[in-house]
């Protein structure tokens, strides 16, 4: 069983925000069409969303916009034109695993070549499960009485992530190291965390990344994570 | 079995029964605002309507998870409405009792240990007779907050995944200020308490030990 860390993308229509969101792509002609995203979205939704956009437009091409999980980054890909070109917007381009927002001509379909800093796989999570985080204060009066007030309505899961020391370092970097982000306990597990899936995947906000250690003997780095999720 | 006060509005459920001489419909009143209440006046309801004397027990199911059952002693067509079936949690559609629990969310506002391996600990350590808190409101409650007898309930309990997740719906829809009722089932009553922390932790590798921060217990 092996976990998974998944971003949100904190995208808006604000010009500025939105451009660092572009995806600009060129076909030969040249026909150049630039796909944004306007709305915070969860990273795969992300992809989709921009495949979606590229496949309305006037390109000529068909759009794949995909998650590699071999080499931990995002394929785009086209068919129906003989090659386009590429350029990220922003820092899109480590988002989805590139070392470089541009350079990316000549051929019909481009790989990241790093690990991508929106979603990570394959991960071993070890966590002891949701537990209540709520903040109460509970008054104690004369005669006994008492009154308990609860300040929140928030849960907690909390744990030791490991994986390469590669890897770590990109992590504690990434876009999944603070904000909100969706963690699958289980990758085989694709519905939400209930009392019917209590292996379910969660959505919450990060807490705490932090006490990166690392282990060279062992082969794993260690980080803590915390994850709070709202009632 | 602890009962939260819950935020709900308890008097939006309906159960419609039926016994072969026609509908009733039972509607929780505003007094209504944990389950066990609820639970209570559909008992009187059924002595009052169809002249039997229904039992309540108060169980932790291993496919359900806390479970309030109603043991009418007769059969019914029954029906639940929406909201009822969102807060009784009640599936029975005919049956001569009624089990209020579903295994995503139980009864609203409750949680329950009474498994053979889970099973809330009660306890009264002491009289609780505190030099700057005069114990002179002996047997007195108020609605909000409670009040204290002589002696201070504490409870703790072991759980498993599923009933961390439930005690997660059950916090979800508590009502400020926090309070609840807490049943003893060796003594058969029902604890009036303030609900301050939850606390869960590790247990064994594959259990969870829960401490509720309680205090009240008349």
């Amino acid at each position: 069983m092996s976990a998974r860390i998944e971003c949100y993308v904190y995208a808006s229509a604000e010009a500025s925000m939105a451009e660092a969101y572009t995806l600009s792509v060129t076909e030969p002609g040249p026909t150049v069409v630039d796909v944004t995203l306007t709305q915070p979205l969860r990273f795969t939704d992300a992809l989709a969303e921009w495949q979606t956009q590229l496949n309305a437009s006037a390109l000529a091409g068909t759009y794949t916009i995909a998650w590699a999980a071999v080499s931990q980054s995002v394929v785009i890909s086209a068919t129906g034109v003989a090659s386009f070109a590429v350029e990220f917007g922003g820092n899109t381009h480590k988002l989805c695993g590139f070392s470089s927002s541009t350079g990316h001509t000549g051929l019909p379909s481009y790989r990241g070549d790093q690990q991508a800093l929106g979603r990570f796989d394959d991960l071993r999570w070890s966590v002891a499960g949701v537990v209540p985080h709520d903040d109460v204060t509970l008054h104690e009066y004369r005669h006994g009485r008492a009154r308990a007030i609860a300040w929140s309505q928030v849960d907690a899961i909390e744990g030791s992530l490991y994986c390469t020391r590669e890897r770590m370092d990109f992590l504690l970097v990434s876009y999944c190291a603070a904000g909100i982000v969706r963690v699958y306990p289980d990758e085989g597990v694709a519905t939400a965390y209930s009392a019917a899936q209590t292996d379910g995947y969660i959505d919450g906000m990060v807490l705490a990344i932090d006490d990166p250690e690392h282990r060279p003997a062992r082969g794993l780095s260690r980080v803590r994570l915390a994850i709070g999720l709202g009632r | 079995m602890i009962c939260l006060r819950t935020t709900d509005d308890w008097t939006t459920a309906t159960i419609t029964l039926d016994d072969g001489g026609g509908p009733q419909v039972f509607t929780p009143t505003s007094a209504v605002k944990d389950a066990r209440a609820a639970a209570v006046e559909f008992a009187a309801f059924l002595t009052a309507t169809y002249a039997v004397t229904p039992t309540i027990e108060y169980l932790r199911l291993a496919t359900t998870g806390a479970t309030i059952r109603i043991i009418a002693g007769a059969p019914f067509a029954i029906a639940y409405n929406a909201a009822g079936l969102a807060l009784f949690g009640g599936t029975d559609t005919t049956d001569d009792a009624f089990d209020w629990a579903a295994p995503s969310g139980a009864v609203a506002g409750v949680f329950s240990q009474f498994s053979d391996e889970s099973r809330i600990h009660l306890s009264q350590p002491a009289k609780t007779t505190p030099g700057v808190r005069p114990a002179a409101s002996v047997g007195a409650i108020c609605a909000q907050p409670p009040g204290t007898s002589l002696h201070r309930v504490r409870a703790m309990s072991s759980a498993g995944d599923i009933d961390v997740a439930q005690l997660r719906n059950a916090l979800e829809v508590a009502a400020n200020p926090r309070t609840a009722v807490v049943y003893d089932a060796n003594s058969g009553n029902w604890f009036s308490v303030a609900v301050g922390d939850v606390a869960v932790s590790q247990g064994t590798a594959l259990r969870r030990r829960v401490d509720w921060q309680i205090v009240g217990g008349s």
